[in-house]
This record gives C-alpha cells, structure tokens and sequence, in this order.
C-alpha cells in the first residue's frame, strides 16, 4: 500500500504513514484554525488502508502542541485504527510527551481512557 | 454611556503589557499573533513548562477570536472578524487578555458556559473536557465548547469575564485568562 506523507508546517504537522510496514508518525504541532480540512485526506488514507492492514500497526504520536480543533480529529484517527484492533489485529499507540510536559501526558490519558487501543506513554527529556 | 473600545484597550495598554494588538484576525493574523508571542516568550526565556501552557492557551484564545469575533455594524472595514489580545507579565502571573463583539442574543449562552466551567473542580474540568472530546460532534467554527474547557484546565484558574455594550446590536466580551 502507499505511503501517506504531509510535510509539516507551523501550524500543521508531520504525516508519515508507512502502508507497507504498518508504522505511523504524527509529529510536530497541530494548530491549523480548521483541522477538519486537515485531517480529512488523512482520515480516508485510513479507510483504504483499514480495509488490508498490516498485521501489527504502531503509532507514534511525538507532538508539541495541539490545539482542540485538532484533538477530535485525532481521536477520530485513533477510531478507525480501534477497528481493526478490534478485529483482531495487533496496533499499539506510543505517545510521547516531553519531560514535565504533564499536560501532554494528560492529553494522552484522555485517549487512553477512551480507546480500547494499547497506550504507551513515553517520557523524552 | 456606550463602550469606548479606544479608551477601554488604552487604558489596559500599560507597563505590564509585554504584547498588544487589535484588528482584524484572519488566518494569517492567528498564524503571526502565535509567532510574535512565541518570540516574545523564547526572548525572555521563559520556562518551557510555563511556555508551553501560556502558548497552548494563546492558541484556544486566538482561535476563538478567529471564530467567533464578530464585526459591528458601523465598523469601516472590509474584513469580518475582528479581536483584541493582550499579554501582560504582572510579575508573579501572567494575563492574558481576549476581547471581541458578540451579538447580544449570544450573551446568555457564553456567560452560562464560562460560569459553569468556572465552578467545576479540576477533576471535574478533565471529566467534562473527556465527555465534550468522546460526544459532542465538532464544526469548522469550534469543537463544541472544548476550547474554553481545555483553557480553565491548562491554566488551573477560573476566566475573568466582563461583558460591556457597545450599540443595539453588539457586546463587547473581554475574557481574561491567568497563567
């Protein structure tokens, strides 16, 4: 499958979906005024791929900021992936947040709590 | 007397103020409100974690002015949305000062928002932000109230709200967020 690359910017961030190896990065910020435009193409790269996905998916999400026009559309991300765990297949989340960065960790605690997907929280210093 | 926006942004305009600006807030003012305040904040060097929550809340307030600001009527401009931010370093806290026009019939519904997410714990913030992110369908223009959740919760204080009229038409609402 292809890959789904977006460079990043100052208000939006690195896309780097790799199809074939099942490997997802989401790096950077994410504070575009309208993340809906943003996110849309992204949101239905994952439909194709959902529908033959790689027997193991990791996710690594490595951002700085994000506002919260960004965080449904991150969660609507996570969503797609959480059917495919839920049928079965192996997808784990790394979510990375700087050292006393609490706010990030707790942002990814909402995720967690949400969805069923395994979290990793990862501490960077 | 109706609101005087000139003397009331004048008379916030002082010593304290470490950035100011009123205007117009389209996609391009957001993106060098955001890169103004970054440098101001990176020349002072600012704890990253102080940093971080100042800027996580600018881009909620700044955003929300992109959204919602509206232009009054007798208003010569061509563009339309319109807001005010303010920085202020008052030594032990930072302000952050956002102002825009609402039309009035909004009032009721923005002052109701931030007096109950001014009395919630923040057990009870987080519990909310969660409910609004899980339920609330979102629209280009915001995220179903989440912005001012995720500010009360980032910064840890209550909003200070002021609501001043303006003419027949509009309020002018001045949020007030320390950090």
């Amino acid at each position: 499958m292809n890959s789904l690359i977006i460079e990043g910017s100052p208000k939006t961030p690195n896309i780097n979906f790799d199809g074939d190896e099942g490997s997802f990065l989401i790096s950077g910020r994410s504070i575009p005024e309208n993340s809906l435009d943003f996110y849309k193409p992204i949101i239905e790269w994952l439909d194709t791929y959902i529908s033959e996905p790689k027997e193991a998916t990791i996710v690594n999400i490595r951002l700085e900021y994000f506002n919260t026009s960004s965080s449904k559309c991150l969660l609507d991300v996570f969503k797609k992936l959480e059917v495919i765990f839920k049928r079965g297949q192996k997808v784990g989340i790394n979510w990375y947040y700087e050292a006393d960065d609490e706010d990030m960790l707790e942002a990814g605690e909402d995720y967690q709590s949400i969805i069923k997907i395994p979290f990793t929280m990862i501490e960077e210093e | 007397m109706n609101f005087d926006l000139n003397q009331w942004y004048s008379e916030k305009i002082d010593e304290d103020a470490i950035f100011d600006y009123m205007g117009r807030i389209e996609d391009v003012d957001v993106t060098d409100i955001l890169q103004s305040i970054e440098q101001i904040l990176k020349d002072r060097n600012e704890s990253p974690k102080l940093f971080k929550k100042i800027f996580n809340v600018l881009v909620e307030l700044v955003q929300n002015l992109h959204h919602h600001g509206e232009v009054p009527f007798d208003f010569d401009v061509s563009y339309e949305k319109f807001g005010v931010l303010i920085l202020r370093d008052e030594g032990t806290q930072y302000r952050i000062c956002a102002g825009n026009f609402i039309k009035i019939d909004g009032l009721r519904l923005i002052r109701d928002r931030i007096d109950q997410i001014n009395t919630l714990s923040s057990t009870e913030t987080q519990s909310l932000y969660r409910i609004i992110l899980e339920n609330e369908q979102f629209s280009e223009k915001g995220g179903g109230g989440l912005g001012m959740v995720d500010i009360a919760r980032k910064s840890g204080n209550n909003m200070e709200y002021q609501f001043f009229e303006y003419d027949p038409n509009f309020l002018f609402l001045a949020i007030d967020v320390i950090i």
